[in-house]
């Protein structure tokens, strides 16, 4: 029976890193000769798949009992030859539990790191899988497994040079600049940049301050709406954020400084990935942190770093 | 001579016209107060101008009469009280520090560091999230 897609990214979660490792692959993909394809995301977080005009499907109910019956109608319509699976083997509610032993594609999992409870989701779900990439390192190695370079939206040299990303910053080409990130929800992101402008009151450092955020109020000069926003991070001097997936790995291959704010998930565990880096707990920690840390200059040093988005594009592609 | 009402206020409770009577004039604002609202001070006061000397009928000048002792003055404990704050409002503060806009912990910087005061309950919510009912708000489902 003739497939409808080759590849259908199924990557259920909340948050915005699942459509971005989603956009970051299938953008690989494409540019390595696959055409056919298709994401399957649960997250409001869509622009990653619209930026890059990759088609995706949500469904029109997450809720997790029509959840099962949705994933396993398209599976059923798509017939993807191959089916990558984000972050949960099972799916996030398991839905994938009955269907995916039955499937006779070819299986990839993109493994990223899981609070300690949700174990079985993890070696013992992998046998599922033909191939398991493993999108960031925790816990044991495992030979099952194979570890790529972080899932980023844009290579190396992709990104911005310092004196365009500094202009799209609004800041001047020596400014120093402290970026706010968040994608968590409305309010928190409201109350954590309420903190940022408090400290800024207090310390009035020469670094200029900015906010980046899918939920940005309008007209605030501080607020940044670039997409992406790594993009632009070689004109960034210090970050500070919750301890995603995304913002770690970002900050770390451009080698930005970071101030991380790790936040409870339900499965993600921010606080076991924020553990070595420097990271806050108080608003007194974090005023801290930032006397120690504010850039009195600007950096200089453009990015260079290895995107895993393409050796996992390729690794898919050699299942078929 | 009339005797006259102590003009001060007086009351823990209840404030009331003090019962005393008046025995002296606070020389900052001219109100009679008692005994128990007059305090001495050391505040100038204004001698009365000496009557002219007068060349008596042999046309000499009687020398001048000796000075009066120099009164007492007394002040109401109101006008103590006022100019006892005043110095502080005046110690090398600058009329932006009396401006509520600085005290107001956001701008708060007054404050010493790391005091506890300078961040609220809003702020420490950044990190205080509950761990047990986390959950990642955006979608129902997690993250």
């Amino acid at each position: 029976m003739r497939s409808a897609v080759d590849i259908l990214y199924y990557a259920p979660g909340g948050g915005l890193g699942h459509a971005t490792r989603a956009a970051a692959i299938l953008r690989h993909v494409r540019r390595l000769g696959g055409q056919s394809m298709l994401a399957f995301i649960t997250t409001p977080h869509a622009l990653p798949l619209e930026h890059e005009g990759i088609p995706y499907h949500c469904p029109a109910d997450p809720a997790p009992e029509s959840l099962r019956s949705e994933a396993e109608a398209l599976i059923e319509s798509c017939k993807p030859r191959v089916l990558v699976v984000d972050t949960f083997p099972f799916g996030i509610t398991g839905e994938l539990a009955d269907i995916l032993p039955a499937l006779d594609c070819r299986k990839v999992l993109v493994a990223r790191r899981l609070q300690a409870r949700w174990v079985g989701w993890g070696r013992l779900a992998w046998k599922h899988f033909d191939r398991v990439l493993l999108a960031e390192a925790w816990g044991e190695a495992d030979n099952a497994a194979r570890l790529c370079s972080p899932i980023l939206l844009r290579d190396a040299e992709e990104l911005w040079p310092c004196e365009r990303a500094k202009a799209a910053l609004g800041v001047g080409a020596e400014e120093p600049v402290v970026l706010g990130v968040s994608s968590d929800d409305p309010d928190w992101t409201c109350v954590f940049f309420n903190l940022l402008r408090k400290i800024w009151q207090r310390l009035r450092p020469s670094a200029r301050l900015r906010l980046a955020s899918p939920h940005l109020p309008a007209g605030d000069p501080l607020c940044m709406d670039h997409y992406p926003l790594f993009e632009i991070f070689n004109g960034v001097d210090l970050v500070v954020g919750p301890c995603g997936y995304n913002l770690l790995h970002e900050t770390r291959a451009c080698g930005v400084p970071a101030i991380f704010l790790p936040q409870p998930r339900r499965y993600d565990d921010q606080y076991a990935r924020a553990h070595g880096q420097p990271s806050a707990a108080t608003p007194e920690g974090l005023e801290t942190r930032l006397r120690e840390m504010m850039p009195s200059c600007a950096r200089r040093e453009a990015a260079v770093y290895v995107n895993g988005a393409e050796a996992a594009a390729r690794e898919i592609l050699d299942t078929l | 001579m009339a005797v006259t009402r102590c003009q001060e206020n007086t009351g823990f409770l209840v404030l009331h016209r003090c019962e005393n009577p008046a025995e002296f004039d606070c020389v900052y604002c001219g109100r009679r107060v008692c005994h128990e609202h007059g305090r001495p001070v050391e505040a100038p006061v204004v001698p009365a101008t000496p009557p002219p000397a007068v060349p008596d009928a042999g046309g000499a000048m009687a020398p001048p009469p000796p000075p009066a002792a120099a009164a007492q003055a007394y002040a109401c404990l109101t006008c103590l009280r006022n100019r006892q704050q005043q110095p502080q409002k005046q110690q090398g503060v600058g009329p932006g520090y009396n401006d509520p806009y600085y005290q107001y912990p956001y701008y708060g910087s007054y404050r010493p560091y790391h005091s506890g005061y300078y961040y609220d309950y809003g702020d420490r919510g950044v990190f205080d999230r509950d761990r047990s009912s986390s959950s990642d708000n955006a979608n129902a489902l997690g993250s």
